[in-house]
């Protein structure tokens, strides 16, 4: 039960930590003085924030979730 | 000027018509389809009862009626588009029921059930059923994405609608777990309006829906009298979703549905397409002699929450369900906390 908590916990962090990231830091930026260019420009780094995001989390859950299912040896029943 | 009074008055009449049309509508559809033999094995009891199914025209005509009042009442085209949705994606259910669909036959089928939210909202002047201004937690000025948040709303129904789904493994789960979801979300919509950022009438949306759910689950719950089916689940999470649009409370909606998520999400990724669950060849989890459920260490097997859940020890129905249900009651109140930490605490300008 802890370790689902614990996932629980970690994606409701992901998400605001994303949310501050984005909008706070990304969104603000403004790097061009085109107002096209600096769009496309926040547009790719808040998709590369979220792929990475996506990318790290997947791998890492999947990877702890096969391992706890698996190798975690089953109590003896009562 | 608010009258709370006339306003507790329509809320306690919307409750009453869903609460009332679900708890008797469940009672008889119990006995018609026993006498119809339209029952299912309850595959996790040790005597193997049957079980009607499915609730779903009950639940569906429950939400519906509910929000036809609040459509007579209050002219909401929110109830309506509501209402809508709710009926579609219970149609695609009750033929999902009898006629089993492929798991991308019913994902396209329920892409139809967001389009009443969109048909409403553009065509009708003044509808106001959705505000495409998006609030995220932390952030004080609400994002406005008019082009991307109608692909948003067609897009979310059938999530939600699958998810809790998808959460329909156990006795009183789905019906239980909305109920504990629904929570936040009313907060958060009386949230809004507490602090002038939403219509009142928003917050009846949510009583037929509520009051559905609780009428459901009296027979639902351990040891089930009745299983809602894929009409009554795909109902329950596309008028879950479509309370989340209206209501404008999005992201805690999704926040207190995690744990639902967090299941469809390992299912997918571990099966990697869209697939019935009763197709799925090698099981998650085994039945043991006395009945207890336990994960099985099959590495080809789908990964799921209520696998997670007994991954260490067996456990009876009864005792994952609960555990599902704390799942839940933590997801809430994260989700509440967004909601404070969307409206009340902000960062920034």
């Amino acid at each position: 039960m802890l370790a689902i908590l614990g996932i629980l916990s970690a994606i409701w962090l992901l998400v605001l930590v994303g949310t501050v990231l984005i909008f706070h830091f990304i969104i603000p930026l403004s790097l061009f003085h085109s107002f096209f260019l600096n769009s496309i420009v926040k547009a790719l780094l808040s998709g590369i924030l979220v792929l990475i995001w996506l990318g790290v989390f997947i791998g890492l859950t999947n990877a702890f979730v096969r391992n706890y299912i698996v190798q975690k040896p089953i109590e003896s029943s009562q | 000027m608010f009258d709370i009074e006339f306003f507790l008055l329509k809320a306690l009449l919307l409750g009453g018509i869903s609460f009332l049309t679900c708890f008797f509508g469940t009672f008889w559809l119990i006995g018609y389809l026993k006498s119809k033999n339209m029952t299912v094995m309850d595959y996790f009891k040790a005597n193997k009862p049957q079980i009607p199914r499915p609730a779903g025209p009950a639940i569906v005509g429950a939400i519906a009626l509910g929000e036809l009042a609040l459509f007579v009442i209050n002219g909401s085209y929110a109830a309506l588009a509501l209402l809508l949705v709710t009926l579609i994606c219970g149609i695609i259910g009750i033929v999902d029921d009898f006629h089993t669909l492929s798991g991308y036959v019913k994902t396209a089928l329920l892409l139809a059930g967001g389009l009443p939210i969109i048909a409403i909202q553009y065509l009708v002047p003044n509808a106001h059923v959705f505000n495409p201004h998006f609030y995220l937690p932390l952030y004080s000025v609400p994002t406005n994405i008019p082009l991307i948040y109608p692909l948003l709303v067609i897009v979310a129904i059938p999530v939600t609608s699958n998810t809790i789904n998808t959460i329909d493994v156990l006795n009183g789960v789905a019906s239980g777990f909305t109920l504990i979801a629904l929570v936040p979300v009313g907060f958060a919509i009386g949230l809004r309006v507490a602090l002038g950022k939403g219509n009142p009438g928003t917050f009846l949306l949510m009583v037929p829906v509520l009051a559905a759910t609780f009428a459901f689950y009296y027979f639902h719950r351990y040891p089930s009298k009745i299983f809602p089916g894929d009409s009554g689940a795909l109902a329950l999470g596309a008028a879950y979703g479509a309370l989340a649009i209206t209501g404008g409370v999005e992201v805690v909606a999704v926040i207190a549905i995690l744990p639902a998520i967090m299941n469809s999400f390992f299912f997918l990724s571990s099966v990697r397409r869209l697939i019935e669950h009763r197709k799925i060849k090698n099981r998650p989890t085994a039945v043991l002699e006395d009945s207890r459920i336990v994960a099985t260490k099959d590495p080809k097997a789908p990964v799921t929450l209520v696998r997670l859940i007994t991954a260490t020890k067996p456990l009876s129905e009864l005792q994952i369900g609960k555990e599902i249900f704390k799942l839940a009651a933590f997801t809430a109140l994260l989700a509440g906390i967004t909601a404070v930490l969307t409206w009340v605490i902000v960062i920034g300008k």
